[in-house]
């Protein structure tokens, strides 16, 4: 039945794929915003983390979406491979150094600017794309 | 008396058939692609790239007292009345510093077997030397190979390196030149050995980027110093541009930057594609590098870089094979 809602839902908004586009440019800014005016460092660490959650269980859907070439399977992979990193970085994962307090701001700027510029970005299918933004909008 | 008198009138003369004004010494071309994803986001505000290099653009054209701009801004398909195609990109020509022509046209429909960028030049060129052209691209990445979806509202219009060189070379054509003098290519990744030499058959210098690019795009207004007087050598003016371009992303990003300047000459004398990566045999004399390491993600500690994008997807396959 989720599947079903979700195919609905993505069909409906290819229609309109650029305003769909933008707005996980926009779901990322709003969170580099709120992590920019919060003043407590846990807090700001909070809404990045619960960000890349979200980003990484919307990428998990699209990777075991049925109807996705391999291509496209690649693309979602790379891009997730991204978040991953990311993740990773914030929290000291992996072999990374964790991002530290005072450099939360400048993170998440990064992380918009990195996602925004980025060739995965450009180049994941429309449908893979509104398809995790839809799960973003359903576990938001 | 009578020899300055002559000479008086010979000047007047002179003034009325030639005058000042009608000088172009540059000449300068701007594509901007915008059919596409181009939205940003700085210090929390959003931008819309190809509307900003267009404003800029048009700005560096108004004040180009010596120079003669032809403006391509490439816009999403639209129609009126739902059904019937409307012209959907804008051109815009600037002589020195005066707007000339402003209209829409559409960018895919050939006009006896020509581009409609070269039909927009022919109709509006003159035969006057100009010292230095210079040809602008703005957009994303460029595929190596033709593909589909470059274009959000033309996705079965294939695009790739090919399109690129044929369009440029239709302009080169329309201006009745052989080569730029300079080539700015505004995109992500695009600084890789095959692009640029095939590029670089159509220009003397190129700047490029072998990296991801911000979507504010390198800077153009240093294009202003053209209208300083003097003559411009090129070699020094790319660097200039690059340099200026690389500063303004340094102070705006905080990801990787990598803005490259590619002697084309040296390179496709004495290199081949081939021989460049990965051992970056032509770094030292023929690519110089502006570079500066992301403040986060895993190389935030690497100190160079070679100035080229070796990675595999930008190999012909016919040579990867």
């Amino acid at each position: 039945m989720l599947t079903l809602l979700l195919l609905l839902f993505t069909a409906a908004a290819a229609l309109n794929a650029q305003d769909e586009r933008a707005r996980l440019k926009e779901y990322l800014n709003d969170a580099a915003n709120e992590v920019s005016i919060t003043e407590d460092p846990a807090e700001k660490r909070e809404i990045l983390d619960n960000m890349f959650h979200d980003l990484l269980r919307a990428f998990d859907v699209a990777e075991d979406w049925p109807l996705f070439s391999e291509d496209e399977k690649g693309a979602i992979s790379e891009f997730k491979s991204k978040v991953s990193d990311k993740h990773d970085e914030l929290n000291g994962y992996n072999g990374y150094e964790r991002v530290s307090d005072k450099d939360l701001n400048a993170f998440s700027a990064y992380t918009v600017q990195d996602f925004e510029q980025s060739a995965e970005y450009v180049t994941i299918s429309v449908v893979a794309l509104i398809l995790i933004i839809l799960v973003v909008a359903l576990l938001l | 008396v009578k020899f300055r008198l002559i000479l008086f009138h010979c000047i007047v003369f002179a003034g009325i058939l030639f005058p000042a004004e009608d000088i172009i010494k540059n000449r300068v071309i701007h594509l901007i692609h915008g059919d596409g994803d181009y939205l940003y986001h700085e210090n929390g505000e959003s931008y819309y790239s190809d509307e900003e290099v267009l404003s800029l653009a048009l700005e560096n054209a108004r004040i180009g007292i010596n120079s003669e701009y032809y403006i391509f801004h490439f816009r999403p398909k639209r129609t009126f009345l739902i059904f019937f195609p409307g012209e959907e990109s804008d051109f815009y020509h600037f002589r020195n510093g005066k707007l000339l022509t402003s209209r829409k046209y559409f960018r895919y429909d050939p006009i006896d077997g020509h581009s409609a960028e070269w039909s927009l030049i022919n109709e509006n060129v003159t035969s006057d030397y100009v010292e230095n052209n210079i040809i602008l691209y703005y957009g994303h990445e460029i595929p190596l190979q033709e593909e589909y979806g470059y274009n959000a509202s033309f996705p079965e219009v294939p695009f790739g390196l090919k399109s690129l060189t044929g369009r440029v070379s239709e302009i080169l054509d329309a201006l009745n030149k052989i080569k730029f003098d300079l080539f700015v290519l505004s995109t992500c990744s695009n600084g890789s050995p095959e692009f640029i030499f095939e590029l670089g058959k159509l220009a003397e210098y190129i700047i490029a980027s072998p990296g991801d690019l911000h979507l504010s795009q390198m800077n153009s207004r240093y294009l202003q110093r053209l209208e300083d007087g003097g003559s411009i050598l090129m070699s020094a003016f790319a660097l200039q541009f690059a340099s200026r371009a690389f500063e303004i992303l340094r102070t705006k990003t905080l990801t990787e930057i990598a803005v490259s300047v590619y002697n084309t000459k040296d390179l496709l004398n004495k290199y081949n594609p081939e021989n460049i990566c990965p051992g970056n045999t032509a770094k030292n004399e023929a690519v110089t590098v502006f570079f500066r390491p992301s403040r986060f993600g895993k190389n935030k500690d690497r100190l160079v870089h070679s100035g080229w994008n070796c990675s595999e997807k930008n190999i012909l396959s016919d040579r990867s094979e």
